[in-house]
């Protein structure tokens, strides 16, 4: 059985009338990493949105999403609520606004893992601290007293992953998780997600505009355009041998900069 | 969910709280009276004017009162006058004390009246104060009072409701009453038992009294400031009377409804005081007489009196009602006639232009009216005197003004027309012909321009010490008939005080004066 | 921490140095001569001697300077001279009136938290559907309607027609109720508004998109959500404790609630100098004090604003 099953998903704004996403299916294979993939607007986020029932209010959505079994769009809110407890986790964009400002970091982690594990707080500490420490963060005490305000992007995110990772769950969507960051973190947080996957045997779902981050770690991909689905097969054959127009000219324009980049560093060296 | 629900619940429970602490005011027998005013008692000393007079008049009583059917005995049962005028005798009551067991008589009078000798600026506006020589006590129960020289108001004066009232020698301070008193001890049916300042005054009917006992018990004098809540408050039984003169206590339209209504007894006056609009006589416009009887001809007075005063009050036919002492002298009515006015103007050179209004050698007919903004009653009257002076061709600018611009204006002569109210009974027309010689008044402002200003202050200042009773009455008759023909007052109407009433309560009825009111005679039906 | 407050503290100094110069020049704006004023007042005819004592009585006849200087100096021990109605101290006056205005501030203040609290919170957890709407209709029309007639109104239901209240005046436990409603019910609306627009737009948010997506209760949320959402609102409660205290005026006068909304009214239209003088003065430093209260809760409660001094 495919652990995550999505049936001509559609989404609609009730207030302008318009489609969002249109009529889009795809699966997630138990250990093969997904990759979502398109420009910024073509709907990606918000199609994850609204499996999870996350959209705002206005937003409706239409289609099936079957995760063992049962259709995520039709649950009842408790049912949906103990899948994103306990099954699917997602990490958000944007991790500086990712926590709420009023609190400290630690507190908010270890009330997610009480209320999700339904551990005290003792335990959800100790689990905090080893969690952190996993994702590569060194004085973990120490960030757990502090204010997001007081952390960078990075330690953000790892956090995130952290919190993630902690309640184990079957799959965990990461939206666009290297964004915000620099290229060194980004290489960082990369590296994490690879260690995650392999110690913990979690499915992932990536979604991002990236096609770098994509093709180093999801083994299956989905090009969205306008919320529509685009292509949708394994990373390499998508990649390198795609037939699809619009694939072709995002694959070149990445490519573009890439060569670009290569091509200066290689000036510069040599006048070095 | 649950917070919605303890929210509903304790909502609940407040209710019933309030329902339960309700249900005690249902009394069958009522020995108090729930009187309301906008207006706080404030400091009732008898000498001074701060507080309310209605007040004052139950705690403290004068030596004589003044009625309907003219001057009678009071404190004092009896009195001479002497020939020449200048001393009074009273023979006073033996039986009265002061609510705090001080004796009643020629000494305390004595005492009462050389300590508000003692304070003669503030009286100032009462001749009577600074015609007083001299206070004698004869004997035990025997007053005389000597006066520079005669004053035929005196008697008159002395019935007024402040200042010649008497408090306990023992409430004096340092032995005068100028810089306060240390209690109100009076003979009145009242004493003051409980003052919250702001809130409510509670009277008791005073055990010793001489006179007729009050009937009822206390008396709770309820501050309540707005006029609309005052009805509700009366609708709800909280409050059992209003008393009110000239749009004080309750306007004219609430009072006719309540009048249709039913549910409540409504009950008016004689005639007390005399509305007029008085005509600057010092301008340039209104200097001249053929104007000024123009305008007299052109208000529709009975408009007036029916459609702003709702009928409650009539149509003046001269300055001073008839009623008036001295005033019933037969003086021409001038009615409504727009023709004549118009004619009038005609006349006196103010000949009517395309625009609707009267020029005179370039000069557009036109004058201003201020009245008092806190007044609607008088804005509307002043709308209702623009149209009818249009209609003329006479442009009229009404103005509203600030209670104490008003006042400013009055003193400043800078006005064409403006409102008087006369005194009111029973100081017409005595005082109020007393106050046309201030500078400082309205009246005297607008009388300037007469050529007989002069003679007509002084005619008054005569009159006042005129001992004759005939050459007196001649006097006034020629005053009163020298305004009246120069046009100065446009008469309007006289108003009357209004009560308002549960059916319950009984005895309602009128003081000469329009301040008092008579609560010792009032008191509940018993069931 | 300290060092913001000390600053702020310092700021509010030449703010109510200028309050005070404007409270006193009150008295010379208007046309009427104050002396003359003092004595109309009292029914004294205002005769040139009477006026020229007067004058000297009230210090009116002394350079401007320092009649200024001398109010300002007696008016900080408290001393604001004695009013014109009826001679006494003005300080004294105000102190006995100042109470009622206080109970009733505060009941309003109460009734004001708890509706606009469980209101806006309601409004936010159905955001969108009928009972946001019928809420926020409800609220819309209660601060259109002016607070005289909805006070006139509320009497004559709950006084007469179901007879469970008093109409006026404070006679007993129960007079509070009315009059505190009527003065509430201008300013729920408006925190309502505030609060609830304040949480729908932070729930539209990043952090609690992550709540909601890391699992956590509705209600866990929407604690987050009203906490960070108070952040603004809480200037504008603090400063609706002023308005409060300083806006009775129509209220206690329809109620006959013997504040100093009253006293100052009667002041006003008497002319009473002294006593408006002393209002005035008073209410501004009331604001002052307010705000500046308001602004450092709020810094204490923002950890962010407490990083930055």
């Amino acid at each position: 059985m495919k652990l995550l099953e999505v049936k001509n998903i559609s989404i609609y704004d009730t207030q302008t009338k318009n489609g969002i996403i249109k009529d889009i299916s795809f699966a997630l294979e138990h250990h093969r990493n997904l990759g979502i993939v398109g420009e910024s607007g073509s709907g990606k986020s918000m199609m994850i949105k609204g499996i999870l029932r996350l959209m705002a209010p206005g937003m409706n959505a239409s289609g099936a999403a079957y995760f063992e079994g049962e259709d995520m769009l039709k649950m009842s809110a408790k049912a949906i609520q103990n899948i994103r407890a306990r099954h699917i986790s997602m990490i958000p964009q944007d991790p500086m606004s990712a926590f709420d400002p009023l609190d400290t970091v630690g507190k908010q982690m270890m009330e997610t893992l009480c209320e999700n594990l339904k551990i005290s707080k003792k335990e959800a500490k100790q689990i905090s601290l080893h969690e952190l420490e996993r994702v590569g963060i060194k004085e973990a005490s120490q960030v757990l007293r502090k204010y997001p305000h007081q952390l960078s992007g990075g330690m953000l995110q790892r956090c995130m992953i952290a919190i993630a990772a902690a309640s184990k769950p079957d799959i965990i969507i990461a939206d666009e998780p290297t964004t915000a960051l620099d290229a060194i973190t980004q290489s960082d947080v990369i590296a994490t997600f690879q260690r995650l996957h392999t110690q913990l045997g979690t499915t992932f779902i990536f979604i991002s505009h990236d096609l770098g981050v994509i093709q180093q770690l999801a083994q299956d991909v989905l090009v969205m355009k306008d919320g529509k689905l685009v292509e949708y097969g394994g990373t390499g054959d998508v990649f390198h041998h795609s037939k699809n127009e619009y694939t072709k000219y995002l694959v070149d324009t990445r490519i573009k900069l890439t060569r670009s980049f290569e091509k200066l560093m290689r000036e510069e060296s040599c006048d070095a | 969910m649950r917070l919605l629900n303890i929210g509903l619940l304790s909502i609940l429970f407040l209710l019933l709280l309030v329902s339960c602490s309700n249900s005690e005011s249902n009394a069958t027998v009522r020995d108090e009276i729930v009187y309301a005013s906008s207006k706080d008692i404030r400091n009732i000393h008898p000498h001074l004017y701060s507080g309310e007079m209605a007040a004052q008049n139950m705690v403290f009583e004068s030596l004589v009162i003044n009625t309907e059917d003219g001057i009678k005995p009071w404190l004092a049962e009896s009195w001479d006058i002497s020939e020449d005028g200048l001393e009074y005798t009273f023979h006073l009551r033996e039986d009265v004390i002061f609510s705090d067991g001080e004796k009643f008589n020629a000494e305390a009078v004595k005492q009462n009246m050389d300590a508000i000798m003692d304070n003669e600026e503030r009286h100032a506006w009462l001749d009577l104060v600074n015609l007083m020589e001299e206070n004698i006590v004869v004997d035990e129960y025997t007053y005389k009072l000597v006066l520079k020289h005669p004053y035929y108001p005196t008697l008159t004066e002395l019935g007024l409701t402040r200042p010649f009232r008497f408090l306990s020698p023992n409430d004096f301070v340092d032995g005068m009453t100028r810089d306060g008193i240390s209690g109100y001890s009076g003979t009145g049916p009242w004493v003051l038992s409980e003052h919250k300042e702001n809130q409510e005054a509670v009277f008791t009917a005073n055990k010793d009294y001489w006179g007729e006992q009050p009937k009822m018990n206390t008396v709770r004098w309820k501050v309540i400031p707005d006029h609309q809540t005052i009805l509700l408050a009366l609708e709800k039984g909280e409050v059992d009377l209003i008393f009110g003169s000239d749009g004080d206590m309750i306007d004219l339209d609430s009072f006719s409804a309540l009048e249709e209504q039913g549910e409540y007894v409504t009950a008016i006056s004689d005639p007390i005081a005399s509305r007029a609009i008085l005509l600057n006589s010092n301008r340039p416009i209104l200097g001249d007489v053929e104007v000024r009887e123009a305008l007299q001809y052109a208000v529709d007075k009975q408009s007036i009196a029916d459609g702003v005063l709702n009928g409650s009050e009539s149509v003046a036919p001269a300055l001073l009602s008839a009623t008036v002492p001295y005033s019933d002298l037969g003086l021409v009515e001038r009615k409504y006639d727009p023709d004549k006015a118009s004619e009038l103007l005609e006349n006196a050179g103010w000949k009517l232009n395309n625009d609707g209004y009267r020029y005179k050698d370039g000069e557009k007919l036109e004058l201003s009216l201020h009245y008092n903004s806190d007044n609607a009653q008088e804005k509307t009257i002043s709308e209702y005197i623009q149209h009818d002076l249009k209609e003329i061709g006479t442009e009229l600018h009404i103005t509203g003004e600030q209670k104490q611009a008003f006042l400013d204006r009055q003193k400043s002569g800078e006005f064409d027309l403006q409102y008087s109210l006369s005194w009111g009974t029973p100081y017409d027309p005595q005082s109020y012909l007393s106050s046309w010689r201030i500078p400082a008044h309205g009246d005297y402002q607008a009388q300037t321009g007469l050529d007989r200003k002069g003679w007509l202050d002084e005619t008054i200042t005569d009159l006042m010490i005129e001992n004759d009773e005939s050459n007196r009455e001649a006097m006034y008759e020629e005053i009163l008939t020298y305004i009246h023909d120069e046009a100065v007052y446009i008469p309007l109407t006289y108003s009357r005080t209004k009560a308002v009433y549960r059916p319950k309560l009984q005895g309602v009825t009128f003081n000469v004066s329009q301040y008092e009111v008579p609560f010792e005679k009032m008191y509940f039906e018993t069931e | 921490m300290r060092h913001y407050i000390i600053k702020r503290l310092l700021s509010i100094v030449p703010l109510l140095i200028g309050i005070s110069f404007l409270a006193f020049i009150l008295i010379n704006l208007t046309e009427s001569d104050p002396a003359e004023v003092a004595l109309r007042v009292n029914e004294i005819t205002p005769t040139e001697t009477a006026v020229a004592e007067m004058r000297e009585e009230l210090g009116l006849d002394k350079p401007f300077i320092e009649r200024y200087i001398t109010w300002v100096t007696s008016s900080i021990k408290g001393d604001f001279g004695n009013s014109f109605i009826n001679n006494q101290p003005v300080i004294d006056e105000i102190a006995q009136a100042l109470p009622a205005t206080l109970l009733l501030a505060l009941v309003s203040f109460v009734i004001i938290i708890v509706v606009s609290v469980s209101a806006s919170i309601i409004c936010t957890m159905y955001e969108g559907r009928m009972i946001d709407r019928a809420i926020r209709g409800i609220v819309f029309f209660g601060e259109a309607m002016p607070g005289y007639w909805i006070g006139l109104l509320l009497m004559w239901f709950f006084s007469i027609k179901l007879n469970l209240l008093p109409t006026s005046g404070m006679s007993s436990w129960t007079s509070v109720i009315l009059p505190a409603v009527t003065l509430a019910l201008a300013y729920i609306s408006t925190y309502v508004r505030l609060l609830r627009n304040n949480m729908v737009q932070i729930k539209s948010e990043n952090f609690v998109l992550y709540a909601k997506a890391r699992g956590m209760k509705e209600s866990v949320i929407l604690k987050r959500i009203f906490k960070n959402s108070l952040q603004s609102a809480i200037t504008a409660l603090g400063m609706s404790i002023p308005k409060l205290i300083a806006g009775t005026v129509i209220v206690e006068n329809i109620f006959a609630w013997p504040g100093i909304g009253r006293l100052s009214v009667t002041a006003i239209f008497n002319y009473d100098y002294p006593v408006i003088q002393a209002y005035v003065f008073l209410m501004a430093v009331l604001f002052v004090v307010c705000n500046l209260l308001a602004d450092i809760v709020t810094a204490i409660l923002d950890p962010r604003m407490r990083k930055e001094v």
